[in-house]
């Protein structure tokens, strides 16, 4: 599972990491109980501060999403999970977010599918 | 370099004080060629010469974007602990006159060597970053056996410190082996740090490609050559102990000895020249 965070945006940098990681499991990408890497090691990784982390873990702590055990690591928790339609309506959402960004930088529709299709094989 | 600096020590320590044995004048004319071959290898290394290295990634890769990494990776690797082991020797030369134990400062040099080859992190990008939710431990990487060598030289150790300890006249040999766990500790320390390096998302061959850079530096980068360092200074440990035990003392310190070369001969330029020479499916293909 992927997560991508730009910290150019307006969001804060902890919303976008907390975000992303109820969507999934929300999702059920992230399965029950499944281990989420420490908060050196997701920083290192996106070259973020610990505490931008340790923040983001912090939040989904109280939203349920995750349970932090201490030395034994982060976990995602039982959640409810989306249902089809919601999903389907976060796609809807994403492709046309891709469009929008296609249009302004002036490639076609074959353009911006190779580009998806690219980045879907790359990650 | 380490068998020419035994065969001159070898040759010192068999001849009397009043001058050179012809034994002592040949062991410095094998010695004084082998360090002018080793000079030269030196150069080449310096220029960033080492043919193998894309031999031995070719052999380990199938992809040309895997085979550059791991080509990358062994290039820095192999070099620093070249010149680490060199460093090691030199100093064995300059400081001691050539009168200590070469194993020690050869393997110390070597070991430094190889911890230098992993201090390195990805510059921070400043736009987008990706990373992949994954767990990354140092057990995930770490092959059993290095584990188990790992395991099974800190036991002699922690025992040996123990057993030193009892005994005003063996202090010497609580320290060398003390000295080993610490060399261990640290050793897993620099472990944990390969493992939990930062690492973008990557396609899922290059992460292929780096979890094998990780396994091969976690393992014959950093276990092996701690390992045969520990070993050495049990060997140390085990020859302090003679004034209380003598055969005891002096039966580890030789078997210590013995492993810690053959564990490092083993290793030498990481083990994997083998590679070169027996043609066979690449591990990623």
């Amino acid at each position: 599972m992927i997560l991508s965070v730009d910290p150019t945006r307006a969001l804060p940098v902890y919303e976008q990491v907390r975000e992303q990681i109820r969507r999934m499991v929300a999702a059920g990408t992230l399965a029950p109980g499944m281990r989420l890497p420490t908060i050196r090691q997701l920083a290192a990784d996106l070259g973020l501060a610990k505490g931008t982390i340790e923040r983001a873990y912090e939040l989904l702590e109280k939203d349920a999403v995750i349970e932090r055990h201490g030395r034994n690591g982060t976990f995602v928790s039982e959640a409810a999970l989306l249902s089809r339609r919601e999903v389907a309506a976060g796609l809807d959402t994403a492709a046309e977010q891709l469009v929008i960004a296609a249009r302004q930088l002036g490639a076609d529709e074959e353009a911006a599918v190779a580009a998806l299709r690219k980045a879907w094989r790359q990650l | 370099m380490l068998v020419a600096g035994s065969v001159l020590v070898a040759a010192r320590s068999s001849s009397d004080d009043s001058g050179w044995s012809g034994r002592q004048v040949s062991a410095v004319v094998v010695f004084g060629g082998l360090a002018l071959v080793v000079l030269v290898l030196l150069l080449r290394q310096l220029a960033g010469v080492d043919r193998d290295a894309p031999g031995i990634a070719a052999a380990l890769a199938a992809e040309p974007e895997q085979r550059r990494l791991l080509t990358r990776w062994l290039l820095r690797a192999r070099w620093a602990r070249w010149v680490g082991g060199f460093c090691g020797v030199l100093a064995w030369l300059l400081a001691t006159n050539a009168r200590a134990d070469v194993l020690l400062f050869g393997t110390a040099g070597i070991a430094f060597g190889a911890v230098a080859a992993e201090l390195h992190h990805l510059r921070r990008a400043r736009g987008p970053r990706t990373a992949r939710l994954e767990v990354r431990t140092v057990r995930d990487y770490l092959m059993p056996y290095d584990a188990r060598q790992m395991i099974r030289v800190a036991v002699v150790a922690v025992a040996l410190a123990v057993a030193a300890a009892w005994s005003s006249h063996t202090r010497n040999a609580t320290w060398w082996a003390i000295a080993a766990i610490v060399v261990l500790g640290l050793c897993r320390l620099a472990q944990w740090r390969v493992a939990t390096r930062a690492r973008p998302a990557l396609s899922p061959s290059l992460t292929r490609a780096d979890d094998l850079v990780r396994e091969l530096a976690i393992g014959r980068g950093l276990a092996r050559p701690a390992t045969f360092l520990a070993l050495a200074l049990i060997a140390r440990a085990g020859f302090a102990m003679r004034p209380s035990v003598d055969v005891l003392g002096t039966l580890i310190g030789v078997v210590a000895w013995c492993y810690a070369y053959t564990l490092w001969w083993h290793n030498r330029r990481l083990g994997l020249d083998f590679m070169i020479d027996e043609p066979r499916q690449p591990i990623l293909s």
